[in-house]
């Protein structure tokens, strides 16, 4: 299982607490009982942007930062709300086992396979280079 | 509507019915399609034509979001990044409405990969709403919506992730249905949150909604989440209301409701008490968590379903290649726009090491609050009724700056995605001259349920027939 | 030395004897095909497609994690693992994570000293990622060429913990675990691909580093024995071994780091949400049930029920296909000397040829086994049987006949040939004293003395031989 402890962690000290949390006070009040989550920063955003492989220009990161910071502050309303007995939902549905037989059908013709490719070369897909 | 069609074609031309509409869309500045395929469809038109098919939808012209996956026809998602791919396959959707006979007009404008509620982060430009065209159609699916509202589509496709089907149906004033998790297959649905889409129809009426759908839906054995189900959506589709009992969550009137909307929700409330319904207050507590818990999981989702478009085997592929990080982070981002880019980098905190917990785990636990909400609800009613949008559409660049307040848009659609069950918006009315959509929403699989009352209302009342002047 | 080195193997087994994919129809046969001909919408990962687990692969699986003395897991679950990599078209790969398939077995090997218990951490199953072709080497290629017919090929990972102290168990672990899986009928080690390796290596004391792409069993010892030494020459030279990834590259044999710890993965692992969960734990009686009997038990099983050694158990038991040649011989033939032969003879021959058992018919060995236990032949001749079968083909008999090597007729021509050497004294003096041609007169004798009979060639070399030893 996935660890939960950082939920875990955070959550113990807050009782259920359903009331709009919208002060600012509130909101810095909450933050510093869960310590560990800070505001995203500059240096997070270069962090994210290698994992997501989208560069992230100089001059958008300011605008990045603050408007992450302000989605951040939304979803940490979650907080307010003690899950810990609760299961998650991964799916909507409740099938198991759903598998498909065995057996080998015809793949796409190399030239179909290839259509869409902006490089090719001799049947290859032409990446850039690895290192 | 489309049984009449399919009567006029069948005894006229198809080919003719084809090319005025083609005609219409040429001449509108709606900007509703992304890409006419003029050619295939005339083609088709006159093959049609000179001998006739079977098929439930046989020789009906369609739109199809841009969103799915049509073998042939270049699909693009709206996105600069997957300019000129051109799937060698059809979706399942795709395959199942050609089984019955249609022509496929086109593939329609949206938000970049379903991210928006107002066609605005097309890399094809807005989509207007044709009864104001300084206003957005709603989105995701606004290219449908719009073509269907404005007669340049007898009916269209969508998807709808968090609202993205009811939205532009609900701006727009027309009927826009998103079925039970896993009744339709998503197979060739272009993943934007897995857990939450389903692909649905668009309609003039609710008739030709439950039409659509009944073709549509139906196991897929490529869809591991594909459900079985019996279909049969046109049956009892007029057997009224008397009896039923109507559920008004508290939670989605009062404060931050338009007061146009809710007096129009009020309204189709005592239309379906004459019908013979009743009505109760029921609450649905976790509510104002469905926002966050909903952009968590489906941001987190799009980071990695969005993660596969880096210009190798498809798609955008621009500069001289360097090392090949380097380069696919320099496609990614020129291919993708302003709010796809957060999303991915929001959803790629979201699931990275240390934040899992706080934030992808914590909303699907949140999801299971507001799953067991509907659940408790449906114990004692069997629909309930609500507001589609708490406001008609609003201006083209009015809310796109601000990407916590186009979220808010959501918050009455957002939890039927996150609970799995049915919804259909369907037009009650005009606040300052523009639709109103009513949201019926049904238990897990109770689509007939749904369109029935949907059918009942849009009998007693006449908005369904109110139609915007042509936009040229 | 060896005692100071810790290593750990993931190994990565293609299930390449599916019919299709693991998670699409696509063929697994495309060994011998053209580049990205085995591909389809969903193993290319096109935008809208979605996996579908074949059901035999998930057998195959836990076939594999039986065996292994793995614990199948009650339910078991796919997650998205996510990096970029040319390879994976999809940009995350489907795998397990927690939940794998099967959890805590032990492989029992030889080890340096004695006996060694290796532990196995988990079995999981997971998509193979496609091929890169570099013009040229890894780090100096200008770009790279990817071919997707091996992507999405069923692949089990075996984790095993790090309980092997030398290059050497290492690979008498994958020795052993090739047999496992020969036996099992899950996988054809012998083609490209087959079986790939991921190690930790660290010296006691030190970090250790990931040492990746090593194919299959024989290039394991030598990476790791390369390994070794770089890690000592670092520390040698007083510095500390990183934490790191590297490339084994097989034509340099040589290891090359590949990734720097600023670009630390993060891979973001979540539960994949096309797919549902698999409950297979009612499977699992079935699939224990058909299980064959796996190399230790039948390795056991020959020694005590044919009496033959240990070392030939053995060798018999190392290939499924061996072992039931040997059993099948053995009900017809004495089986102790079956096994020297087959073991020691057949084996060797057939390694020496690169060819596979298939190439020798079981009667053909039972005739030949017959022939020895009547001394009809000697066993060089036996040898040369063996060969000229391989080489040529025909049946025992026959190829005694043409080549003479029966034992009778050999002492016939042996007879002749004394004979004729006591009779043409003259001639052996002629011999000795420097006239080569003085001896055809005495072949020619016994060519008369056997009616033609002899092998000239052979006949001369035999009387050669009388007269050295006169």
């Amino acid at each position: 299982m996935i660890s939960d402890n950082v939920q875990a962690a955070a959550v113990p000290v807050l009782p259920l607490v359903r009331q709009k949390v919208d002060s600012l006070t509130d909101f810095i009040a909450r933050r510093r009982i869960n310590v560990g989550i800070g505001m995203i920063t500059g240096e997070d955003v270069d962090h994210i942007s290698w994992l997501a492989s989208i560069r992230v220009a100089e001059n958008e990161k300011d605008e990045f930062v603050d408007q992450f910071n302000t989605v951040l502050e939304y979803f940490h309303q979650l907080d307010e709300l003690d899950t810990e007995d609760v299961e998650p939902t991964y799916r909507m549905v409740e099938l198991v086992n759903i598998f498909r037989e065995d057996e080998a059908k015809e793949s796409l013709p190399q030239e179909e396979t290839l259509r869409n490719a902006p490089k090719r070369e001799n049947g290859y897909f032409k990446s850039p280079r690895i290192v | 509507m489309l049984r009449e069609l399919k009567e006029e074609i069948a005894s006229g031309s198809a080919e003719e019915v084809i090319s005025a509409l083609l005609e219409r869309v040429k001449r509108s500045r709606l900007n509703a399609y992304n890409v006419l395929a003029e050619e295939s469809a005339l083609a088709r038109a006159r093959k049609f034509d000179e001998s006739p098919w079977d098929g439930r939808m046989a020789g009906i012209p369609i739109a199809i979001k841009d969103s799915i996956s049509t073998r042939g026809i270049e699909t693009t998602c709206s996105s600069w990044i997957l300019r000129g791919y051109i799937p060698p396959y059809d979706a399942h959707v795709i395959e199942r409405l050609k089984a019955e006979g249609v022509i496929i007009l086109g593939k329609t404008n949206m938000d970049e990969f379903c991210m928006g509620t107002s066609t605005e982060t097309s890399c094809f430009g807005p989509t207007r709403n044709p009864w104001d065209t300084e206003r957005v159609p709603g989105g995701s699916s606004g290219g449908s919506a719009a073509a269907v509202a404005a007669g340049e589509a007898p009916c269209a496709l969508g998807s709808d992730t968090g609202g993205s089907i009811r939205c532009p149906a609900s701006f727009c004033g027309i009927v826009g249905m998103k079925p039970t998790y896993g009744l339709v297959s998503r197979y060739g649905l272009i993943s934007y949150a897995n857990s939450l889409e389903q692909i649905g129809p668009l309609a003039s009426t609710v008739e030709d909604a439950a039409l659509m759908l009944d073709v549509i839906a139906g196991h897929d054995p490529r869809d591991s989440t594909s459900a079985k189900t019996e279909g049969g959506y046109l049956d009892g589709l007029e057997d009224g209301v008397r009896g039923m009992v109507c559920g008004v969550p508290k939670e989605y009137l009062g404060e931050g409701l338009d007061s146009s909307v809710e007096r129009s929700v009020w309204d189709a409330i005592s239309v379906l008490e004459d019908l013979g319904a009743s009505w109760r207050e029921v609450s649905l507590p976790h509510t104002r968590y469905a926002l966050a818990a909903y952009y968590i999981i489906a941001m987190s989702e799009a980071s990695s379903n969005l993660a596969r478009f880096d210009g190798l085997r498809y798609g955008l592929r621009i500069g001289t290649d360097k090392d090949w990080h380097t380069t696919f982070s320099e496609i990614r981002a020129a291919g993708f726009g302003p709010e796809v880019k957060r999303r991915i980098l929001l959803g790629t905190y979201a699931l990275s090491a240390g934040y899992y917990g706080r934030y992808y785990l914590k909303a699907l636990k949140v999801r299971t609050l507001i799953k067991e909400d509907f659940l408790r609800a449906f114990q004692d009613v069997d629909v309930l009724v609500t507001p589609t949008m708490p406001f008609p559409a609003f201006r083209i660049g009015e809310r796109i700056q601000d990407p916590l307040s186009l979220y808010m848009a959501d918050v009455f659609t957002v939890p039927i995605n996150l609970a799995g069950v049915p919804a259909i918006s369907l037009p009650c009315g005009f606040a300052g001259g523009l639709p109103v959509g009513l949201q019926i929403v049904g238990d897990h699989f109770a689509e007939k349920t749904v369109f029935r009352v949907s059918r009942a209302y849009e009998d007693a009342t006449p908005h369904h027939a109110a139609r915007p002047q042509e936009v040229i | 030395m060896e005692n100071e080195v810790i290593i750990g193997l993931e190994v990565h087994v293609q299930l390449n004897k599916l019919n299709s994919k693991l998670f699409c129809s696509c063929s697994t046969d495309y060994h011998d095909d053209d580049p990205n001909t085995h591909t389809c919408p969903v193993c290319l990962g096109l935008p809208g497609t979605l996996p579908m687990i074949n059901k035999k692969a998930v057998e195959y699986a836990i076939r594999v994690a039986l065996a292994l003395g793995c614990v199948v897991q009650e339910e078991t679950l796919f997650y998205r693992k996510n990096y970029y990599y040319p390879d994976l078209p999809k940009a995350f790969q489907i795998t397990q994570y927690d939940y794998p398939l099967g959890l805590g077995g032990h492989m029992l090997i030889k080890g340096e000293d004695g006996e060694r218990v290796v532990r196995i951490n988990r079995v999981h199953m997971e998509e193979d990622p496609g091929r890169l072709v570099h013009a040229g080497t890894i780090d100096r290629a200008k770009y790279t060429m990817v071919d997707y017919n091996r992507c999405g090929m069923a692949l089990l990972e075996v984790v095993t913990e790090p309980d092997l102290r030398s290059p050497k168990e290492a690979r008498a672990f994958l020795d052993k675990l090739r047999s496992i899986l020969d036996y099992l009928d899950v996988f054809d080690g012998d083609l490209e691909g087959a079986m790939r390796v991921d190690s930790n290596l660290s010296l006691v004391g030190g970090d250790r580093a990931e040492v990746k792409n090593i194919s299959g069993h024989k290039g394991v010892e030598k990476a790791l024995n390369y390994e070794i030494t770089r890690q000592k020459n670092v520390r040698r030279r007083g510095m500390k071994v990183v934490q790191e990834t590297r490339h084994y590259d097989e034509l340099r044999g040589v290891t090359v780091s590949i990734r720097t710890k600023e670009e630390a993965h993060d891979y973001r692992y979540f539960p994949e949400p096309d797919l549902v969960p698999m409950r297979i734990a009612d499977w699992v009686p079935r699939v224990q049930e058909e299980l064959p009997e796996l190399p230790d038990a039948k390795r056991d099983r020959f020694r005590t029920q044919y009496g033959i050694t240990d070392d030939h158990a053995k060798s018999l038991t190392s290939e499924i296909k061996v072992a039931n040649f040997y059993e099948r011989v053995a009900g017809k033939a004495p089986p102790k000397l079956a096994a020297v032969w087959i073991a020691d003879v057949l084996k060797g021959e057939l390694n020496y040829r690169d060819l596979s058992i298939e190439n020798f018919h079981e009667d053909q060995m039972v005739e030949i086994l017959k022939m020895l236990e009547l001394e009809a032949i000697t066993e060089k001749g036996a040898v040369e049987v063996v060969r000229q079968i391989l080489d040529e083909g025909g049946s025992p008999a026959e190829i005694v006949k043409a080549r003479g090597l029966g034992k009778a007729e050999d002492d016939a021509v042996r007879v002749a040939v004394r004979a004729a050497v006591a009779e043409c004294g003259p001639a052996v003096e002629d011999y000795r004293g420097g006239n080569e041609k003085a001896i055809n007169f005495i072949v020619g004798q016994v060519m008369k003395k056997t009616r033609g009979r002899a092998d000239p060639g052979e006949a001369n070399r035999l009387v050669r031989e009388a007269i050295e030893e006169l």
